[in-house]
């Protein structure tokens, strides 16, 4: 660092050190938070996407022999609602002070069927799609956290590894060249005292 | 009755061509090529839009024959009725949701242009008779903006002039046929009704002209039960839409008993309708990969 060796210089310096010190173990308290966290949530995500996965397998099976029970061009009315709305909503959530969205899913109007046209289990069907469809938002959330807790962690993992690299370093090295410099100046000041002593 | 003579040869020559369970059965068990070459279609089915297309266009030769066959051209019309409240149905959506890009039925015995027409100007003169009443009260239905009770009025309606048309033809078989089909899907509905919701919800949706009252279905669930085991013995409550379905079918084979009359050409084309669903069945699945013991399990009692 470019600096003048001055003991406010040094003073200055000194207080950055303990600041960067206290914010890389902060930091590095907060990266194996994440991190720990991260993984917790990879392993959430595995067994969620599995279950959702197997049910919406389930639930397309069930779909696929309802559907050949009916003629396709009466299968795909009957499925036109609309009076039925569906809205998604996102809020901001904050954890570990990353914004995290939150989905909400909001229905308006009811999409059973009850009818000469279609069999009731299609009724049952579009009730489990309509959890699916909850679930698969849940899952949108979580895997955004993921994505946003792995970034937070690449963005941690490069401030700490500037602190621990790059910046202590050089402070370390500068408040050492800088109390290098003031004791050099001490004793250049000492031998000019003892020879303007000698002098008198 | 002797004038049926001709069709019922013809529909008993017809009826050799259909599947037997067992050949079903087998059917399930092997590849979608194997069965593709067992010329239920003149092509190889090898994609879904395909299949659907074929049994559309096999359906609609199936009803144009009978249409032919029937002598009587007003019964031909009302069992086409089924894609024409389809068509109207279908017509008050677009007119909610213009991007609906659904096909009309081309089945429906009166045309969707026709139809459009008659909705928009509020003419309905050149629809059928028994058509009028539904098309001008569908239109009060859609003016109230309520599109489920809208649905849930077309559907009720499908079935009086169907039953009408088996007390003036005066065919016991088939008004025994539609009144059992009506008794079944009230029993659908029931079972698979919300426990959430009311008997007066229930009662909305009841289809009357059914062998069974609606006053049945306000007991308890467990003495409606046994109240219908003694009306339908064979009925599995447990499977009750394949058990349902079977037993229709069962019901149709008695047709085969019909030396002459309007009989046999009907239950051909229900028995026909039928054997639709199970070649659907099989060649969906296979496409879809579904498991062989599924599709078996799935399939449903044939005609032959």
């Amino acid at each position: 660092m470019a600096v003048n060796p001055t003991r406010m210089e040094l003073l200055k310096l000194g207080k950055r050190f303990i600041l960067a010190r206290r914010g890389y173990k902060m930091l590095k308290d907060k990266q194996e938070e994440i991190l720990h966290r991260f993984l917790k949530l990879i392993e959430e995500n595995k067994g969620y996407r599995k279950s959702l996965e197997e049910k919406l397998v389930n639930a397309a099976t069930r779909f696929l022999l309802i559907q050949s029970t009916m003629p396709e061009e009466i299968l795909e009315e009957v499925l036109i609602k609309p009076e039925v709305n569906l809205e998604a909503t996102i809020s901001p959530e904050k954890v570990l002070n990353i914004p995290i969205p939150h989905f909400t899913l909001i229905q308006k109007g009811d999409f059973h069927i009850f009818g000469s046209f279609t069999p009731p289990s299609l009724n049952r069907v579009l009730d489990e799609y309509s959890e699916i469809l909850k679930e698969l938002l849940s899952l949108a959330e979580l895997e955004r956290k993921i994505e946003l807790f792995a970034a937070e962690i690449e963005r941690t993992r490069r401030r700490v590894n500037a602190l621990e690299y790059i910046l202590i370093p050089n402070l370390k090295e500068t408040i050492a060249y800088i109390k290098f410099k003031l004791e050099e100046l001490e004793r250049g000041n000492l031998i000019r005292l003892k020879r303007i002593k000698e002098l008198l | 009755m002797e004038s049926y003579a001709y069709a019922v040869g013809k529909i008993r020559v017809l009826e050799k061509s259909f599947f037997p369970k067992s050949r079903l059965e087998k059917a399930a068990l092997i590849s979608l090529e194997a069965i593709s070459e067992t010329t239920y279609f003149r092509e190889p089915v090898v994609k879904e839009e395909q299949l659907f297309s074929l049994l559309s266009n096999e359906r609609q030769a199936t009803y144009d024959l009978i249409g032919k066959l029937l002598e009587n051209p007003s019964l031909s019309v009302i069992l086409r009725l089924k894609d024409d409240l389809h068509n109207l149905k279908l017509l008050f959506k677009k007119e909610i949701d213009s991007s609906i890009s659904a096909d009309f039925s081309p089945i429906g015995a009166i045309s969707p242009s026709l139809l459009e027409e008659a909705i928009h100007h509020q003419t309905f003169l050149r629809l059928p008779l028994y058509f009028r009443e539904i098309a001008r009260k569908s239109i009060s239905f859609s003016q109230k903006g309520n599109a489920r009770e809208l649905e849930q009025f077309l559907e009720k309606e499908m079935w009086k002039p169907l039953l009408n048309k088996t007390r003036e033809i005066k065919s016991p078989f088939l008004e025994n046929f539609f009144k059992m089909a009506i008794d079944f899907l009230n029993l659908e509905n029931f079972f698979s009704f919300p426990a959430t919701a009311g008997e007066e919800n229930f009662s909305e949706i009841f289809v009357e002209g059914g062998r069974l009252r609606k006053e049945l279905f306000q007991e308890e669930k467990s003495v409606v039960e046994k109240k219908i085991l003694l009306f339908y013995p064979r009925l599995n409550l447990e499977d009750l839409e394949k058990s349902t379905d079977n037993l229709l079918t069962d019901y149709l084979k008695k047709a085969k008993t019909y030396t002459f009359g309007i009989e046999p050409l009907i239950a051909y084309l229900l028995a026909k309708e039928a054997e639709a669903k199970n070649i659907k069945l099989l060649l969906l699945g296979k496409l879809n990969n579904i498991d062989s013991s599924v599709l078996k399990e799935n399939l449903r009692e044939t005609y032959v």
